[in-house]
């Protein structure tokens, strides 16, 4: 436990500059804390029977704490913190290094970063986010590096009652603190911003960033709505996919859901952002073989329940999917939209479409054959029987030759012209 | 007789079906405000428009100056769908389907009928170009943020490069004259059909109007000739280019 607590705060990140004094939400996180259930601030019952808690005294500058873990009158653990986001040299438990403390937010989230070797070999980085997520309690979001893979672990505290077998100093802390405290916490547990939100996103470790963003929201806290324009400024300051994607995951729970990886509850495993979707989403939008319309998973099935063929996908990975098949009620090829509902529904799935439906039945009547061929010397001359309606053209009284316009006069079409000739119009 | 008359159906068909079927499709959530989740698989677009036709053989020519015939009376309005499959960023597969037809009524410029009324017959041009080939999106169409959400880009221009047939018909039916026989007036039907090769090139914007919907306007530019059948003997390939004018919604497909 001891170790566990002392790896959440080593810290340090050479690339990120020194902020400078800051001044904090220390006085928020002052007091006492139990441990809470995973995914709430609600006190955890195992971890009250331990009598395990973890107490924060404000030091005597504002960017000073000093963390203890404290079992009844016993002190397990004693750290100081400065959030001055200046680096700062550690040594603790065999391993030493450098870290970092910021407040972000106005002060109302602290980013721990530090990066440590230990003696016996193994060397990483640590980053924390202190968040309040409700004025009841808060959340530690601590993940720990090395090599390629980052574990991340949220652990939320709620308020501990006092406990007269606490050190002096301690009790001390949690009586000067009643309600200076809560409103201290209401007053930091605002949502962060856009700009913050980029800022975390971009300078601490993607792991802790997404378990943080989830933690927050089983805490209730979803955050800020997520749009395209938000998506895209996320993405021009920098903040990865990954974590764009739970942003988006969050913001559509009807869509997506997280799932725990392990065996430990609220454990985030890196690189488990949304998992699982209930009606589209991550898993099918990564799989190559669902994105083609001409991949296996296209393939159709027959449902005799909607006299239809329709996709595969509807019972695999993938949601609806548009697809040729052949209608075997229609008459003929189909284009038609399918849908189907994934994972276990008692759907089928249905379709429809318009079909091509070939001529079925035609009224016959007398044909008369009025083929023409058109010369280009010799104009126009009848090829068929019966054409010659006994008319004759005239030139016409008034020409009409160069006005460039069509008329709308009725035609007689190709009935027979009353005996007629052509007159050359004067 | 019947046979352009099918497959300006089929066009129209075409694209209220796909109409019906993609904005029935758009109206199921999968995006979120301002963005889908993942980059369409396909767009399809239902466009109208006005169709010119350059007009430029002499078959047109000669109806031109026999019959009260101009050339703008074998423009017409011109209904299309195009099926795009977008390969990357800039680059998109498109195939297209449109139809375009004009009937014009027309007399004789210069004769009329011994009993007084005019020598009357109409002409039907039918144009259904089906054509595939490749869209580049100057600017792309939206951008790829994560692997969860894609976000449509405001407005984006393209240009685009396509082959294929075009099914023609050049019809005319009505009264003629037989110039050879006493100037006698006949009930006559000619005609020419057939595919002709087809090339298209053509540039537009795309204006986003919503996650899964865009508005697209485009000017394209048909070349088509093909002989005429031995209906008309004597004439050059009949002329089936020409411009064309549409705008449409496009129905991003996810």
């Amino acid at each position: 436990m001891r170790r566990l607590i002392a790896s959440f705060l080593l810290l340090a990140v050479a690339a990120v500059p020194r902020a400078g004094a800051q001044s904090g939400a220390w006085p928020a996180y002052a007091g006492c804390w139990s441990p809470g259930d995973p995914g709430s601030v609600a006190a955890s019952t195992a971890a009250a029977a331990t009598g395990l808690v973890r107490c924060i005294l404000p030091g005597a500058s504002a960017d000073r704490a000093t963390i203890l873990t404290v079992q009844g009158a016993k002190v397990l653990d004693r750290q100081e913190v400065i959030a001055d986001g200046a680096e700062h040299v550690v040594d603790r438990d065999g391993c030493q290094g450098t870290e970092r403390a910021t407040w972000t937010g106005g002060g109302a989230r602290l980013i721990v970063r530090g990066a440590l070797r230990c003696a016996s070999g193994p060397s990483g980085t640590t980053t924390s986010i202190f968040d309040i997520v409700s004025p009841g309690g808060w959340v530690q979001v601590a993940g720990v590096r090395s090599g390629a893979s980052t574990e991340a672990r949220p652990q939320w505290y709620r308020r501990a009652g006092t406990d007269s077998t606490w050190p002096a100093e301690v009790r001390d802390v949690v009586a000067r603190n009643g309600i200076a405290g809560d409103l201290a916490r209401v007053s930091a547990s605002a949502d962060p911003d856009l700009t913050e939100l980029a800022r975390i996103a971009t300078t601490t470790d993607e792991s802790v960033v997404r378990a943080w963003l989830v933690s927050r929201a089983e805490a209730g806290r979803r955050g800020m709505p997520m749009n395209g324009e938000t998506l895209v400024k996320l993405a021009d300051a920098g903040v990865s996919g990954t974590i764009t994607d739970a942003l988006v995951a969050l913001a559509n729970p009807d869509e997506f859901e997280f799932r725990s990886g392990t065996d430990q509850p609220g454990v985030i495993p890196a690189g488990g952002v949304p998992n699982m979707p209930r009606r589209m989403g991550y898993s099918w939008a990564n799989d190559p073989s669902c994105m083609s319309p001409w991949s296996p998973s296209a393939w159709m099935y027959y449902s005799p329940s909607y006299g239809g063929y329709f996709p595969m996908d509807a019972w695999g990975g993938c949601a609806g999917r548009y697809a040729f098949g052949y209608a075997p009620f229609g008459r003929g090829w189909s284009l038609g939209l399918a849908y189907g509902y994934p994972y276990g529904s008692p759907y089928l799935g249905y379709g429809g479409g318009w079909f091509w439906t070939p001529v079925s039945a035609f009224n016959p009547v007398p044909r008369v054959d009025t083929r023409t061929t058109l010369s280009r010397t010799g104009g126009y001359v009848p090829r068929g029987n019966g054409q010659d309606g006994g008319r004759t053209a005239t030139p016409h009284p008034v020409s009409t030759s160069g006005t460039g316009s069509s008329t709308t006069t009725s035609s007689g079409t190709t009935s027979s012209g009353g005996g007629r000739t052509a007159v050359k119009k004067p | 007789m019947r046979s352009h008359h099918t497959l300006v159906r089929l066009a129209l068909v075409v694209a209220a079906g796909a109409s019906v079927a993609t904005t029935l499709r758009a109206q199921s959530r999968y995006g979120g405000p301002g963005y889908l989740f993942g980059e369409p698989f396909a767009n399809v677009t239902v466009r109208v428009g006005y169709a010119q036709s350059q007009a430029s053989s002499d078959i047109f020519g000669y109806s031109t100056s026999l019959f009260t015939l101009s050339k703008k009376d074998f423009a017409a309005a011109e209904f299309g769908v195009d099926l795009a499959f977008p390969a990357g960023d800039h680059l998109e597969w498109v195939f297209s389907l449109d139809a375009a037809q004009r009937t014009a009524n027309s007399e004789y410029r210069d004769w009329t009928g011994s009993d007084g009324l005019p020598i009357a017959q109409k002409t039907t041009l039918t144009r259904v170009p089906l054509l595939a080939g490749a869209r580049w999106w100057l600017r792309p169409q939206g951008r790829r943020i994560g692997s969860l959400a894609w976000v449509p880009s405001r407005w984006a221009p393209f240009v685009s490069l396509q082959g294929g047939l075009m099914y023609h018909e050049f019809k005319q039916e009505g009264d003629f004259v037989n110039f050879s026989a006493g100037n006698s007036v006949f009930a006559g039907n000619l005609s020419s059909s057939g595919w002709a090769p087809t090339a298209a090139a053509a540039a537009g914007l795309s204006v986003n109007l919503s996650p899964n919907l865009a508005l697209l306007t485009q000017a394209r530019y048909v070349y088509a000739r093909k002989s005429l059948s031995s209906d008309f003997q004597g004439f050059q390939p009949i002329d089936l280019s020409g411009l064309s004018i549409t705008a449409g919604l496009t129905f991003r497909l996810r």
